[in-house]
């Protein structure tokens, strides 16, 4: 097989990182998983100095390179921001201070053999222009950059974090395929030497004033994927001082590195354990090439690797990891007792699901029984399939690779969880419908992001097929954020929590605003609530005020505590204590449901059920007194089944009974009746508070939903609206 | 590597400080080429710059992304369902923890049920923030710290009442 360039591998990479990447968006992150990288012991063990084999810490990560080639190191031309430091420093002497950190772990000297350089080279590449980590995956480009920070927006940190540095690598092989390091040139200061010894930067009795060279070399070894170590004389070592000028290796780093990057002394060019490969041609004799489950066959990002049996079989810096049909091979990672074998699942695309070649980046769709999922071609069974994947014939009669287990495609066989992201595509896209799709009984109900949310799928022309109690069936999300019951073009939607004046809207949670509110913030998106607006200049809550924002939205503001005449003061009125389920009721307009069931002389607000589990709970609270109602059961009324509540209709709160016996809310709203704080579990009782039918307003094209992470909006304060729209 | 604050040093940093459970996690790739994870905080027992019921976007660098980690050594990590006591500091619209794991205790049951918190601080560097005498390497190695989370609140509540009192 001939040796595809490295530019044609990325692309493939890209490809694949951009197809699945909403589909990952979507997915949990491993974090503390049994399955995930052998870089987390659990956190909180206290650091020892052991003066044995195990000096350091691998984390499980490892860069991988092919003889004679280096990892290219990019430095942002610029360096420090020369924040008022008496002597400024030149990027130049700042760059080669920093590098220098790099050098000095590639020239450590290991014992065996003895005097050999570990299997690892870094070359400095051109400056880069910008203040930023250089990457775009989205486009698939990444530079190992490093970089002293100026914006306190674009490195993710803090201002109390002196340096980052983020390595970026496969899951299942822990092999790196990018690396940065920032300096945090905000908060902190700088210093450094020349070659000839002159000082540049801060004073070094400044608290907030660090060595580049000292912090580089620390930097570097997390680059590498190293832990800490708990001697105080190791470059790793967790603790260090402003004072501190640590520029070599000790005996722990030299360690360390020499085990994890042992030296090539395969010869002939071929590569060691760890080496890069794309075939197994690539690797020294006994060791295979194991490629990343999320590039295809060919890709130059697979790395050689010996067969095992348990842990011990690999060297020190390596454990034993299952990998599919392809058996037991070593792995970067941490030896955990009583892990003799370590596994990891396979991820991404190949789990997508599909109906044609045309669905993958592979441009192969396998399908066995029925189901299809993107797959690749495969050789022969022991080489060509990623882990977790093994080579079989489909009824075409070729050859591609198949998951060996069920639950290794779980999120094609199983789709995603109720409120977790999915993807929506138009109807026009071929993967439609098929990517990422939601666990049985869930929806994908898009946004106007492309992006959706599994809610609980519901019909309003199928009985059998309510939502639950609480929750009402939107066939659509219009514009202004308003749930849409009725349309021409579908009776297929998704079961909505409807929110009322003041409630949060922030998150999704299967929630709208009803019908006389929006989804509005003011500046801030996470502080989104529902408020009343005012097109005609007047509320029809008397104790709000009608208030223009300077993007001339016309919203209700409670007149009292916008007394500062400050939007930021702008907060909704609470509007009139909800009837749920069970609550006492006259006439069908006094429920959020707008059913008020008669049974006998007595009255309740009810809804449609199919079991007692479509109506409330007993903890659950339904007329907003913070105290639990004793639950409501599905009984028969006349030809429909109805929730009556179980211990007959239940009042209002008192405090709510204000002025002429109208249910308006005291000031405060109906949490002001409530017998304390609110609690976590009151989002329960609001599910049970909420409509199921709407008086709806169709509104016009959709807008873009509050970006997460965008910048700040200073400017003035501005008034968005959240949207969803169809699925 | 981040400046080795004790908790009322943080605080006093903090915008917001409280207690809450996480929701929503998912890894996200910010306009500028960075993956981070965002998840939401709802905020059950405010401390410092919040309310009750506020929910909250954590940003944390770092994440897992189309087969890909990206891995940010001392970042914190958080999983739904997590409660967590939070030390953040606002940047725009989204929060981040203050000295990456040094911002977030995670509560859990302690013995006989009392809910303890904890920090997960492996693989954070930690930097005194002020002089020590001849630059030695002391001070405190980053490992687990654990107390019961009535009296963590209680010595945050004092930190926080004389903050307010100067």
């Amino acid at each position: 097989m001939s040796r595809p360039s490295p530019q044609a591998g990325l692309a493939r990479l890209l490809m694949g990182v951009l197809v699945a990447l909403a589909a990952a968006m979507a997915l949990p992150i491993l974090f503390g998983d049994p399955l995930a990288r052998a870089n987390d012991d659990g956190g909180g063990q206290p650091l020892a100095c052991i003066s044995n084999q195990s000096t350091f810490f691998p984390s499980g990560i490892r860069w991988s390179m092919a003889p004679g080639s280096a990892i290219p190191i990019r430095m942002q031309k610029d360096g420090p921001s020369n924040q008022n430091s008496p002597i400024n420093i030149p990027a130049s002497v700042a760059n080669a201070a920093a590098f220098a950190g790099f050098s000095t772990w590639q020239a450590a000297k290991c014992s065996t053999p003895v005097g050999a350089s570990p299997f690892i080279a870094f070359a400095r590449g051109s400056d880069y222009a910008q203040r930023d980590n250089g990457d775009n995956p989205a486009a698939g480009i990444y530079n190992n950059i490093v970089w002293w920070v100026t914006d306190a927006n674009n490195w993710g940190a803090d201002s109390t974090t002196l340096a980052v540095t983020t390595d970026s690598y496969f899951l299942d092989t822990g092999f790196i395929v990018n690396g940065d390091i920032a300096f945090n040139g905000i908060d902190f200061r700088w210093r450094t030497t020349d070659a000839s010894n002159n000082l540049y930067g801060c004073n070094a009795g400044n608290a907030i004033c660090f060595d580049i060279a000292t912090v580089a070399i620390h930097e570097v070894g997390h680059f590498l994927g190293f832990n800490h170590v708990g001697c105080t004389n190791a470059v790793m070592y967790p603790v260090q001082t402003h004072a501190q000028q640590v520029v070599s290796l000790s005996s722990h780093e030299i360690a360390g590195v020499c085990a994890l990057y042992a030296p090539n002394t395969a010869g002939n060019g071929a590569s060691p354990l760890g080496g890069l490969c794309t075939t197994d041609d690539a690797c020294a004799s006994s060791l295979q090439c194991l490629l990343p489950q999320n590039v295809v066959a060919g890709s130059p990002y697979g790395v050689c690797s010996k067969a095992c049996s348990v842990s011990t079989d690999c060297p020190l810096a390596y454990v034993c990891q299952s990998v599919g049909t392809q058996g037991n091979f070593c792995a970067p990672g941490v030896h955990l007792a009583g892990v003799p074998v370590q596994t990891v699942a396979p991820t991404g695309d190949l789990c997508l699901s599909c109906r044609s070649g045309s669905d993958c980046i592979t441009g192969v769709c396998g399908t066995i029984g029925g189901v299809g999922i993107c797959t690749q071609t495969c050789a022969s069974p022991a080489y060509a399939c990623p882990r977790g994947f093994a080579c079989t014939n489909g009824a075409t009669g070729s050859n591609f690779c198949w998951p060996i287990r069920a639950d290794q495609c779980a999120a094609t066989y199983q789709g995603q969880p109720l409120n977790a992201v999915c993807q929506s595509l138009p109807s026009s896209d071929p993967k439609a419908g098929i990517v990422a799709p939601c666990q049985a009984g869930l929806t994908c109900f898009g946004f106007s992001s492309g992006l959706g949310e599994c809610v609980e799928g519901c019909s309003t022309t199928d009985t059998s097929q309510l939502c639950r109690a609480g929750l009402s069936c939107c066939l659509q999300v219009d514009a202004d954020g308003h749930c849409v019951s009725t349309s021409a073009a579908t009776s297929a939607g998704g079961c909505f929590q409807i929110r009322h004046a003041g409630d949060s809207c922030v998150q999704a949670n299967q929630s709208v605003c009803d019908a006389s509110t929006s989804c509005l913030y003011i500046e801030d998106p996470t502080l989104a609530k529902c408020y009343r607006t005012c097109p005609a200049g007047s509320c029809s809550d008397a104790a709000e005020s009608c208030v223009v924002s300077p993007s001339k939205a016309q919203i209700c503001c409670d007149t009292n505590r916008y007394a500062a005449k400050d939007f930021a003061t702008c907060v909704p009125h609470a509007g009139p204590c909800p009837r749920g389920i069970g609550v006492k009721c006259s006439q069908n307009s006094d429920c959020e449901s707008l059913i008020c069931l008669k049974n006998g002389t007595a009255a309740a607000c009810s809804v449609a059920c199919r079991g007692d589990a479509d109506c409330p709970g007993a903890a659950v609270d339904v007329n907003g007194d913070g105290l639990p109602d004793g639950g409501s059961s599905c009984i028969a009324a006349g030809a429909q089944a109805m929730c009556w509540p179980k211990a007959g209709p239940i009042d209002l709160p008192a405090c709510a009974l204000v002025g002429n016996g109208n249910d308006q809310a005291p000031s405060g709203g109906c949490a002001g009746c409530r017998q304390g704080k609110a609690q976590p579990g009151d989002w329960v009782a609001f599910l049970v508070l909420a409509a199921l039918s709407l008086r709806l307003k169709l509104g016009g094209g959709p807008r873009s939903a509050p970006a997460l992470g965008s910048p700040p909006r200073r400017a003035w304060r501005r008034w968005v609206a959240s949207s969803r729209r169809r699925p | 590597m981040v400046l080795d604050l004790d908790d009322a040093a943080l605080l006093a940093r903090s915008d917001v400080v409280g207690v809450g459970s996480v929701s929503q996690v998912r890894a996200h790739l910010s306009g500028d080429g960075r993956v981070v994870t965002l998840a939401t905080l709802q905020l059950h027992r405010p401390v410092r710059g919040c309310a009750e019921g506020d929910a909250l976007v954590v940003e944390l660098p770092g994440g897992e992304l189309a087969g890909l980690a990206h891995s940010v050594s001392g970042a914190p990590r958080l999983a739904e369902g997590q409660m967590i006591v939070a030390f953040l500091e606002r940047h725009g619209p989204v929060f981040r923890p203050l000295g990456l794991a040094m911002g977030v205790y995670y509560v859990d049951g302690g013995r006989a049920g009392i809910l303890s918190a904890r920090r997960h601080l492996r693989g954070l560097s930690l930097v005194a923030p002020t002089p020590t005498p001849g630059g030695a390497r002391a001070g405190r190695q980053p490992v687990a710290s654990s107390e019961p989370l009535a009296a963590l609140l209680a010595r945050l509540d004092g930190y926080q009442a004389q903050a307010l009192v100067r």
